[in-house]
């Protein structure tokens, strides 16, 4: 089996003003990676009509596009519309859902979810106290538990994981402190380590670090454009070298 | 500037719908806040910048924001 290609970038917030920015640079992805991944937070407001300068920015190209939403994507209370419209676009929007793509007679399998914050192990919220603060301690574990059963479910050869929110606190690494239980949740690792899960994405950390491992030793790589600071990573991930199925 | 300005400030630049940033640093200096960060295109700093000079008149403001850039990576990272 050969070599996948996974070109990835989150955090892109594209309006009008952005229009075209992006296209010389996605122009060039046919040549260089065999899907483009998008990490949440593709529009400022979550409007329809940002929708549509997303789907004009990444639509139409070479390789296959599989996105989920951020919390600026959530903004307006339009997401469903911003989901319907990216899809009529031709990207595939994935919320506690998966994909299978054959790459070159690989079957590489995406399972995506927004996820949400929570904190990490020691350090974050419960369900306990009032129902503002339950409700968003169970939003974050429902999101992963959700995203836990599609990686298991998947069948597939290669796993990835793509999240807005951060599953690990080492790609938080510049953020202060004081704001990770806002940036991701533990319970996404947990998630991303119940499957042999090949790599997982994240955005939503603009200070954040690119690089880091969750507890189980699965790559984690923070896509978030002001990160990265260019129009998109490529990984490039070996079937060869995976984990197998238990 | 005092801390509850700068509160205000970092309010201002995530909720105010002609901004909503939430990536960007506000800096105490002497005379006044420095801002720090990167956006997506140049409107949004000249936005930045025009919106919070209208809500804090009397406050120096300067934007040290970059554009973030958009080439196309020079390199493949094997896993």
């Amino acid at each position: 089996m050969s070599a996948i290609r996974i070109a990835a970038v989150g955090d892109v917030h594209v309006d009008e003003d952005v229009l075209g920015r992006y296209r010389p640079a996605l122009d060039q992805l046919g040549d260089r990676a065999d899907v483009l991944l998008l990490a949440g937070d593709l529009t400022r407001h979550g409007t329809a009509d940002e929708a549509r300068c997303v789907a004009t920015e990444f639509g139409g190209l070479a390789v296959p596009v599989i996105a989920v939403l951020g919390n600026h994507d959530y903004h307006s209370d339009e997401q469903d519309a911003v989901a319907k419209i990216l899809t009529d676009g031709g990207i595939t929007v994935l919320e506690r859902s998966s994909t299978v793509l054959d790459v070159g007679g690989v079957r590489l399998g995406v399972a995506g979810v927004k996820g949400f914050g929570g904190g990490f192990a020691g350090r974050c919220t419960s369900e306990f106290g009032e129902p503002e603060t339950k409700a968003f301690a169970r939003h974050g574990r429902e999101a992963a538990d959700a995203l836990g059963y599609c990686l298991r479910s998947l069948d597939c050869d290669v796993r990835v994981a793509l999240t807005h929110y951060s599953p690990i606190p080492e790609t938080l690494v510049g953020e202060p402190l004081e704001i990770y239980p806002f940036l991701g949740s533990y319970h996404l690792a947990q998630a991303i380590d119940s499957a042999p899960t090949a790599l997982a994405v994240h955005g939503h950390a603009h200070a954040g670090t690119e690089r880091g491992l969750t507890p189980g030793g699965v790559k984690v790589r923070n896509v978030a454009h002001p990160v990265i600071r260019q129009a998109y990573s490529v990984y490039e991930l070996d079937p060869a070298d995976l984990p197998v199925p238990a | 500037m005092n801390e509850y300005t700068e509160g205000e400030v970092q309010h201002l630049l995530a909720e105010d719908p002609r901004i909503a940033e939430q990536g960007i640093r506000v800096v105490r200096v002497d005379d006044g806040m420095v801002l720090v960060g990167e956006v997506e295109s140049p409107d949004r700093c000249a936005q930045i910048e025009a919106v919070l000079r209208e809500a804090f008149p009397g406050l120096k403001v300067r934007c040290d924001l970059g554009i973030t850039r958009v080439g196309v990576p020079q390199e493949v990272e094997r896993l």
